[in-house]
């Protein structure tokens, strides 16, 4: 018996105009879980995070979060809830230090009335503190810990990608959605990353969905995989299964062939 | 380490008050000073406005007439109806904050262009309001009687009690600016700035923000306004006008964007200038015009990023000087 | 209400609105080149009535050389902001530009003061001041000369836009400068191109209007700040929006002045165009997102 999935979306389409980039997609997400989603370029991943992140409309289809019915709630909202990302391009926040912008991944746990901070109460200063020794550790885990004080524009593309991940992890997310974290990573880099993603799931306990194009990644690393093609469900299984299943291997072959 | 941006904001903050305090002694005369509490007046303006377009970069073509709105409430109630001037004031402030967080509602849905032309439809509207119900607002002429500011049995009869005041409240809200960029909001503000799609995805709550920012921005601004009308004592719609916002937006711009003292250095710049050019008489409005453009060409990071440039070079020069064989 | 006086505020509406179209239409001309607001647009429609008229008095040319040295002497003067304000400025953020096209324009109304003072002046009226009779309507023929001067230049500007390899360039250039640098456009030789271009539609609008409204040195502020107005309301990516955008904006304000209040005619305008641009953020005629700042 399975136990209750901590993601569930249920018959998710969503169309751009006339083109319709997922339709009914259905994806479970196991508590504890690294759950992968692959598929050829356009197969609509980025836009599935966008879905369930609620940063996409979509135009049926629900998203519960551990039983809890989110599919009207607004992105951010969806955010406090403890569904956070990462993006496909980078969007790091370049106006701030590192540590700022991992500071503002904490917004949804660092709470005091904006009138504390105008006035600087010690309520302010206690939370303040605690934020920021919170965002040093996460900073610290990604391996970030020298580059605090640099202005994040400074960094190399590679510490970007990093520093987003100590962002959403500052966030305490329950679950965080990682949208090709490899992208444009050398070998070790990606070797690392793997690393670093296990620990945020066995040390820090959130629970992992993962877009990503590096097979050897997905491979190793995830403990089921979902298939997209055409924003639709292809398969679904081990990465076991997902290696041997036929249909799969098509799908990739058929658009290597274009 | 990053803790230690507080004790530079203090220190910063100890250095401008203290500079607040000297200034008196340092000018040659009294008219200087009436000049001064106008910069500062501005300053608070452009303070609140630096917080809105330099930090959250939302812009506003409306703050002269939350200003405006601020003044002429608490010179009609204290005027004509007979209120104290503190609850006038402070009406005056409530006022403009309501009013900015009802036009923010329909009018932060837009961005960029469109916002500035909402912001400047809404500005528009409130001058013509300021010009044409005489019958409140004395019309174009002004209104005049306005009662000197007088807090707690106390009133502000000199120039110099005046400038004292205004400076203190002008320390106080830098300093709340400054602690507010340093807080969650604050860096909520910043993180909209850059990537809405990003500064959602870790839950922030983007119309939120930007509604809590415009009204604050507005409320610094309704502070200068009833400080306005109780020290000059008068008030006319053309100081409120669509020049004036712009000239807001100068102040923020060359100033430096996101930077609380770049805001006070391009309110107060901006406010002396056109006293100095004021010996040139004919030519006075030229060159205030060429000045802006020079200044956008050399130094366009504005006074902060230039002085904190200037800064830099100096202290890499003095640290080359001190340690002539460093590695 | 007669239509007698409905056809009155409607040709007083379009005679007025296509100066207004003919400002937002330069707005727009720059801003697709160069992403930024030019707050000098407005001056340069003072520079064409004010040139036309001190080029009559001071140096007694008849009208028509008048009218034309003044619109190219204003084509002139966009191309030298272009040169010695916007170049020199080159990598400055827009906002900073916006800055400095401030600058510019109270530079350019300094100028203008100093020259030749504070004082209004009037255009002669281009065929005689005998108004028109029409369906009972009276318009003066100089109206007439605003509407067939503003068709003529919108459709010569279309098919400029559509038709011509420089046009095209231009339109490029507001799409993605980059990719325009590496087709072969040269960017730089396009943003003073749109600069004078602007400044030759605002000098026409000037020109045509000025025997009707009068000038002087700051008339420009008012119809900059008009035009900006129209070419919001129109959609700022889309030219011919644009001037749609000053017609309705003029007729609007004839309508509003005349049978609401004379008093508040521009605050109706302006509640009618709020209203307008928050049900359609991007304009009635645009399509593009207008997020630029
Ligand atoms: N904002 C949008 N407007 C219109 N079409 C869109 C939009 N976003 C995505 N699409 C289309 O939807 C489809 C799915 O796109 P999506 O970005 O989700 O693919 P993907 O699987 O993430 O691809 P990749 O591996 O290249 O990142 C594509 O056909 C894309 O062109
Ligand atoms: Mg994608």
């Amino acid at each position: 018996m399975r136990p209750e999935p901590l993601l569930r979306c249920r018959e998710i389409t969503v169309r751009f105009g006339g083109v319709t980039a997922l339709a009914d997609v259905a994806l479970d997400v196991r508590p504890g879980s690294i759950t992968s989603i692959i598929g050829p370029n356009g197969a609509g991943k980025t836009t599935l995070l966008g879905a369930i992140t609620g940063m996409v409309r979509t135009a049926s289809g629900s998203v519960a979060l551990a039983g809890r019915d989110i599919s009207a709630r607004p992105a951010h909202a969806r955010a406090r809830a403890g569904i956070v990302r990462t993006f496909q391009n980078l969007e790091v926040f370049t106006n701030m230090t590192v540590v700022e912008n991992v500071m503002t991944g904490c917004h949804r746990h660092v709470r005091y009335p904006a009138l504390a901070a105008l006035l600087r109460t010690p309520r302010y200063r206690r939370e303040e503190r605690r934020c920021l020794d919170h965002a040093l550790d996460r900073l610290a885990f990604v391996g970030l810990g020298e580059l605090a004080d640099t202005p994040a524009a400074e960094l190399a593309f590679g510490q970007q990608r990093a520093l987003e991940l100590a962002r959403a992890v500052a966030a305490n997310p329950s679950l965080l959605l990682l949208d090709e974290p490899a992208a444009g990573l050398n070998m070790a880099e990606t070797r690392a990353l793997g690393a670093l993603i296990r620990r945020i799931r066995d040390d820090l306990g959130v629970t992992v969905v993962l877009v990503e194009h590096d097979m050897d990644l997905v491979m190793t690393i995830s403990d089921e995989i979902m298939v997209l093609n055409h924003g639709c469900n292809l398969a679904l299984g081990t990465p076991r299964q997902i290696q041997k299943n036929p249909e799969v291997v098509r799908a990739y072959l058929g658009d290597d062939d274009l | 380490m990053t803790a230690g941006r507080g004790a530079g904001n203090l220190a910063a903050l100890a250095g401008f008050a203290a500079l607040v305090a000297a200034a008196p002694w340092l000018l040659p005369n009294d008219y200087y000073l009436s000049t001064l509490i106008l910069a500062f007046l501005n300053a608070m303006i452009v303070i609140g406005l630096n917080l809105l377009l330099g930090y959250a970069g939302q812009i506003s073509l409306g703050h002269g007439a939350f200003y405006g709105l601020a003044a002429y409430t608490t010179a009609v109630l204290t005027a004509a109806h007979g209120w104290p001037v503190g609850a006038g004031c402070a009406a005056g402030v409530a006022l403009t904050a309501a009013v900015a967080y009802l036009i923010s509602i329909p009018t932060l849905k837009l961005a960029g262009n469109s916002l500035a032309m909402a912001t400047l439809g809404f500005g528009l509207i409130v001058h013509i309001v300021f010009n044409e119900a005489i019958a409140i607002t004395g019309g174009p002429s002004g209104f005049v009687g306005i009662p000197r500011l007088a807090l707690f049995g106390r009133v502000f009869e000199s120039d110099l009690e005046y400038y004292f005041l205004v400076g203190g409240v002008l320390v106080l809200l830098a300093w709340a600016a400054l602690n507010l960029i340093d807080s969650r909001v604050g860096r909520a503000m910043r993180a909209i700035h850059t990537s809405e799609r990003a500064a959602e995805a870790v839950g922030i709550d983007i119309t939120g923000a930007k509604r809590f920012i415009f009204v604050l921005s507005a409320a610094y601004a309704g502070l200068a306004g009833v400080l306005y009308a109780h020290y000059l004592c008068f008030v006319a719609p053309s100081s409120f006008g669509f020049h004036f916002s712009v000239t807001l937006i100068v102040m923020v711009v060359l100033g430096g964007m996101a930077s609380v003292w770049g805001a006070v250095a391009g309110a107060v710049f901006l406010t002396v200038l056109p006293e100095f050019l004021r010996a040139f008489e004919d030519v006075e409005t030229l060159l205030y015009g060429a000045i802006l453009v020079l200044c956008v060409v050399f130094v366009p990071q504005g006074i902060a990023g230039g002085a904190s440039r200037l800064g830099r070079a100096l202290l890499a020069r003095l640290g080359a000087a001190r340690r002539p064989h460093a590695p | 209400m007669d239509t007698a006086s409905l056809l009155q505020y409607l040709v007083s509406g379009l005679t007025v609105g296509s100066t207004y179209g003919l400002t937002a239409l330069g707005f727009t001309i720059i801003f697709n080149t160069t992403g930024i607001i030019n707050f000098a647009q407005g001056e340069f429609v003072m520079l064409g009535g004010m040139l036309a008229v001190i080029l009559g008095q001071a140096l007694g040319l008849p009208l028509v050389p008048a009218v034309l040295g003044a619109v190219a002497l204003t084509t002139l003067a966009g191309g030298l902001v272009e040169r010695l304000a916007i170049r020199p400025a080159r990598g400055a953020s827009p906002i900073q530009l916006v800055i400095v096209t401030i600058g510019v324009s109270i530079l350019i109304r300094g100028l203008v003061m100093l020259l030749w003072g504070k004082d209004t002046f009037a255009l002669p009226h281009f065929s005689g001041m005998r108004p028109i009779l029409f369906a009972g309507a009276a318009m003066l023929p100089q109206s007439l000369w605003v509407l067939a001067v503003t068709l003529t230049l919108l459709a010569a500007l279309r098919a400029f836009f559509t038709a011509t390899i420089h046009g095209k360039a231009m339109l490029a250039c507001s799409h993605d400068p980059g990719a325009a640098a590496l087709v072969g456009v040269n960017v730089r030789r396009m943003v003073l191109a749109s600069f004078m271009l602007s400044a030759l539609v605002g000098a026409v609008g000037g020109v045509i209007l000025a025997p009707l409204t009068m000038t002087a040195y700051d008339v420009g502020i008012l119809l900059g700040l008009k035009g900006f107005a129209a070419c919001i309301l129109g959609g700022l990516g889309n030219p011919f929006g644009a001037a749609a955008g000053g017609l309705i904006l003029g007729v609007l304000e004839a309508f509003g002045a005349g049978l609401v209040s004379s008093a508040y005619k521009d605050a109706i305008t302006f509640i009618i165009l709020l209203a307008l641009l928050f049900a359609r953020p991007t304009g009635l005629f645009g399509a593009r997102s207008a997020d630029r700042v």
